[in-house]
This record gives C-alpha cells, structure tokens and sequence, in this order.
C-alpha cells in the first residue's frame, strides 16, 4: 500500500490541525504540509478537502490581502472544526498506540 | 505577477469549461479557478510543475473537484430558459409580424425536446474535450457531427409540425401582443441575469431592418434579404468588435 492510500483518511484531521494553527491560504497551506514531511501528497489534493470542510461547516474562508501583495482566500478554524480535530486527535492516538503495538509484538 | 504558463492557462481553462458544462455554479466555478490560478502561480514561481498540483491525471483531479461543488439546478433552468425564450422567440416574432400567433402541440414537444437534446450533447462534448487530449482534427469532426445533429433535429421538429397532426392554439391578435410584451420582459430579464445580450440584439437586428423596410413600402423579397444582410452585419459586429478592441488594448 503506497503512502498516499494510506494518507487519504487522515489529510482532513492535518490539514484541520494546521489550519487551527493560524489562519492560511491554499499555497501556504500545501507547502506546510510539504514541510511535515507530505512532500509526495500533490499540492492541488488539498482543494477538493478544503472544499468538502467547508461544505461540513469545519472551516471558512475570507478573502482579503496578503503581505506579498494579491487578494487570497484565507481558511480558518471554526468551533465545529475545533471539535472535529479533537475527536480526529483522540482516533489517531488510539489507532497509531494500536498499530505501534502490533509492530513492536512483530 | 507572474504571468502563468500555456500549461496552467490550459488546465484552468479545461477546468472551467469542464464545471461549467457539469452544471456547477458560475460563481463556485469562478472561485475555485482564480484560487487554483493563484496557486499555479506561486507555484510556477518557486519552479514547480502543474503535475506537482493536479496529479499525474489532471483529468481525474479536475473529476475530484467537480464532485465537491453541488449541481446548480436554478443555472441550468436559467440556460434552458434562455436557449428557450431565445430560439422560439424569432419564430414568434416572425408570425407577430405577419398577424396572430398559433402553435401546435406537435411544434411545442418537438422543440423543447431538440433543446434538450441540443444543450445534453453540447455538455457531453464540451467535458469530454476537457477531460481528454485530442487532435484539432478530432475536435473538428466532434463539432461536425454536433452541427450535423443540430441541422437534423431543427428539420425533424419542422417536418414533425407539418407533416403530423396535432392540437393547435391560435391566439388572437390581443393575446398575441400580449404575449409579444411579455416574450420582451422575459428576454429583458433573462439578458440582465445572464449577462449577455445576444438574444435581444439578434432580435432587434433581424426584426427592426425588416420593419422599417416594411414602413417604406418595399418589395417583400428585397425587405428580407435586406433585413437578413443587416441583421448579420449587426451580429458580427456585436461578437468580433469587443475582441477587436480587446485585442488592440492588449498590443497598445
């Protein structure tokens, strides 16, 4: 299974967490993640989820300028978000505790 | 700014084209565009590829975002209304023209459906050109059989009103005036929320040579061929002026 299959499920939980950081725009955003260590991830893969958190109300977006000049659209974290990345944090810890373990008994 | 490459320009406009003729919202579709546009810039600034954006399969990653943004069921109404409105309209001026107005229930179906028909096919090409590398060739042939079809279907609805009986309403000349007026809001209308103009300037450039000619009391072939002459002159400068003098702008 290639890293990316195994991204899919838990893009949305990352991208939720840097956006709880600070407000950013979809540039930004992707290089972020490519500094995490998501290099492999295409850039353009984060939209359609940026899109669907809007849609479930986990985050929204304005347009206003940025320092380097343009207009951008800039997401943020709503209250609804800040839950959905609670309970994504409380999924991972105890999915990742149990794969750690099954790893460590192999 | 940095001015974005053949390579993105093309994929923003495939895109474009692509949610457009899925039925996504005007306004979404433009959103997420100029978002992605700004995104390929920066990008294209720092060295990096479309490839490095959309994927290995830009087709598959414009797929994935068409599935995030809902069908836009009032846009959709607001073109069928205006291919619609617009289409029907010169037959109905025509006969207003030359007295009341009647229309057979056979002439109604037969071209609502080659609407539908017409505006279903032109979507279906238009994503599958988007989605799919083709020579202009390909492309040329693919309009061919869609001109062909569009011929086909206007012959069928006009041989199916002549040739197959069915219930038919005349309106009296009242109703017909009436119906004329409310034809003209409607065009109004559908030209402000649509944005363009072309239904109401194909009209007043086919009808107003026609009736001043007819004022002046001239023979009736001449009134037409006069009229159909203007009324192309007019339509070709309504669509190549503005590029023209965008064009100009551009080099200047």
């Amino acid at each position: 299974m290639s890293s990316t299959q195994m991204l899919k499920g838990i893009l949305d939980g990352c991208l939720l967490a840097l956006i709880a950081e600070e407000e950013v725009y979809g540039y930004e955003l992707a290089t972020k993640l490519a500094t995490y260590g998501f290099a492999d991830v295409s850039e353009g893969t984060i939209y359609p989820l940026l899109m669907r958190m809007q849609k479930l109300g986990w985050i929204e977006s304005t347009q206003r300028q940025s320092p380097s000049g343009p207009k951008r659209k800039y997401y943020a974290i709503t209250s609804a978000g800040r839950d959905e990345l609670t309970a994504f944090s409380a999924r991972w810890y105890s999915l990742s505790a149990s794969v750690n373990q099954i790893l460590k008994e192999e | 700014m940095h001015p974005l490459s053949t390579e993105s320009t093309r994929f923003l406009d495939d895109l474009h084209v692509y949610l457009l003729a899925s039925g996504k919202n005007e306004q979404a579709t433009q959103d997420i565009v100029s978002e992605l546009a700004d995104h390929l810039r920066d990008a294209e600034s720092d060295g990096k590829s479309v490839k490095s954006i959309t994927g290995d399969s830009p087709a598959a990653y414009i797929q994935s975002i068409s599935n995030e943004l809902p069908f836009d069921w009032k846009g959709l109404l607001q073109v069928f209304g205006l291919v619609l409105v617009g289409g029907s309209s010169f037959s109905f001026f025509q006969q207003l023209f030359t007295g009341a107005v009647s229309y057979s229930a056979m002439l109604l179906t037969s071209f609502t459906s080659t609407v539908v028909l017409l505006i279903v096919c032109l979507a279906l090409i238009l994503r599958y050109l988007s989605t799919h590398m083709i020579s202009h060739g390909r492309q040329k042939l693919l309009f061919g059989l869609f001109g062909g079809l569009f011929s086909v279907s206007i012959l069928v609805t006009v041989l199916a009103d002549r040739f197959i009986d069915s219930p038919t309403v005349t309106f009296s000349l009242p109703v017909s005036y009436a119906i004329g007026l409310l034809y003209l809001v409607v065009i109004v209308w559908l030209s402000v929320s649509s944005g363009t103009w072309v239904i109401a300037i194909g009209l007043a450039a086919y009808f107003l040579p026609q009736f001043v000619l007819h004022q002046t009391g001239v023979n009736g072939l001449i009134v037409i061929l006069s009229s159909y002459l203007i009324s192309m002159i007019s339509m070709n400068l309504y669509f190549f002026l503005p590029m023209l003098l965008a064009k100009r702008q551009i080099q200047k």
